[in-house]
């Protein structure tokens, strides 16, 4: 059935990964493809990320691969966290030595004055 | 609340989270959300499926270190420049790609253009300006344009129908929509502004 010609307008959210393999895989009906393809019509992102995607050999193994950058960036991300707690407590430590230190020589000078 | 736990949120409220709980599990969940877009951008830059994967990784600690510094409303958008910035500049480093002039063709569309268009778009799009416009496509675009949106046929039909490769009629179909905008937008600063768009 003919659209409503103010369809070329309307927006729909980005593509899933899902989807974007079944496009690749031959594996949607005519009307699934049909709105996928009006989306990258109007979205660039997925648009080129499909190009790119559609330079994979063996397309069923893309999930795999978005699975092994995932679990990179997984570790990546628990490294800088674990970097940032590191950093966070030698900011601590580094405040609590100016501290003492402070304190030292409140003590020193506040003694020596007594003496004098 | 724990991000691995969490319901389905909106990429700004996810992105409210992070700012409000500086937790990088939010974030984590943002960038999952795209990471095959990410990918995908990049194989079809650097054509090479072990340099995509080094760069969508580096994408997403770039993107880990640059966010606090940006106020970023529109997510997505962001990433899209982020990563496409990322390809151009290593494409340029390893000395695989000339330096384009900046042109309005080549210039990256910045996130307040694009919302100013969407805005635009976002205005009720009288019908009868549509038809108009579409009069004043090319024989290629418009009927690929029209197959395509009223006649709901996929880009393989379009292109059995007219002989068009699946790329012509790719590009036809997302070239046609974007001048469609331009005159529709065209169109109504015409009839909102007759005498400045005359003179000018």
């Amino acid at each position: 059935m003919a659209k409503s010609i103010s369809s070329i307008f309307e927006e729909s959210g980005c593509l899933s990964e899902k989807q974007l393999t079944d496009y690749l895989n031959g594996r949607m009906n005519e009307s699934e493809m049909h709105s996928l393809e009006a989306h990258i019509a109007g979205c660039d992102f997925c648009n080129e990320a499909l190009e790119g995607l559609m330079q994979v050999e063996n397309k069923e193994e893309i999930p795999v691969i978005i699975k092994q950058i995932h679990n990179q960036v997984r570790r990546d991300l628990k490294a800088h966290r674990a970097r940032r707690k590191k950093v966070k407590m030698y900011v601590w430590l580094s405040f609590l030595v100016i501290i003492i230190l402070i304190i030292l020589l409140v003590a020193f000078l506040a003694e020596y004055y007594a003496i004098k | 609340m724990e991000p691995a736990k969490s319901p389905y949120y909106s990429d700004g409220e996810l992105l409210e989270k992070y700012r409000h709980e500086h937790h990088n599990g939010w974030l984590g969940i943002l960038l999952d959300r795209y990471l095959h877009l990410i990918f995908g951008v990049c194989l079809k830059y650097l054509k090479n499926e072990e340099d995509a994967k080094d760069a969508a990784q580096q994408i997403c600690l770039e993107v880990l270190k640059t966010l606090p510094r940006h106020q970023v409303v529109y997510f997505k958008s962001w990433l899209y420049q982020v990563a496409k910035n990322h390809c151009l500049m290593e494409l340029r480093q390893s000395g695989k790609m000339h330096l384009l002039p900046l042109s309005a063709e080549n210039e990256p569309e910045s996130v307040a253009e694009r919302d100013k268009k969407t805005e635009l778009m976002e205005m009720e799009i009288k019908e009868t300006h549509l038809h108009q416009a579409m009069e004043q496509l090319n024989d290629a675009q418009r009927i690929c344009v029209a197959l395509f949106y009223l006649q709901n046929k996929t880009y393989k039909s379009v292109s059995a129908e007219t002989g068009f490769s699946m790329l012509q009629v790719k590009s036809y179909i997302q070239n046609g929509k974007r001048n469609l905008k331009t005159i529709i937008q065209r169109m109504e600063e015409e009839e909102q502004y007759p005498h400045e768009t005359k003179k000018s």
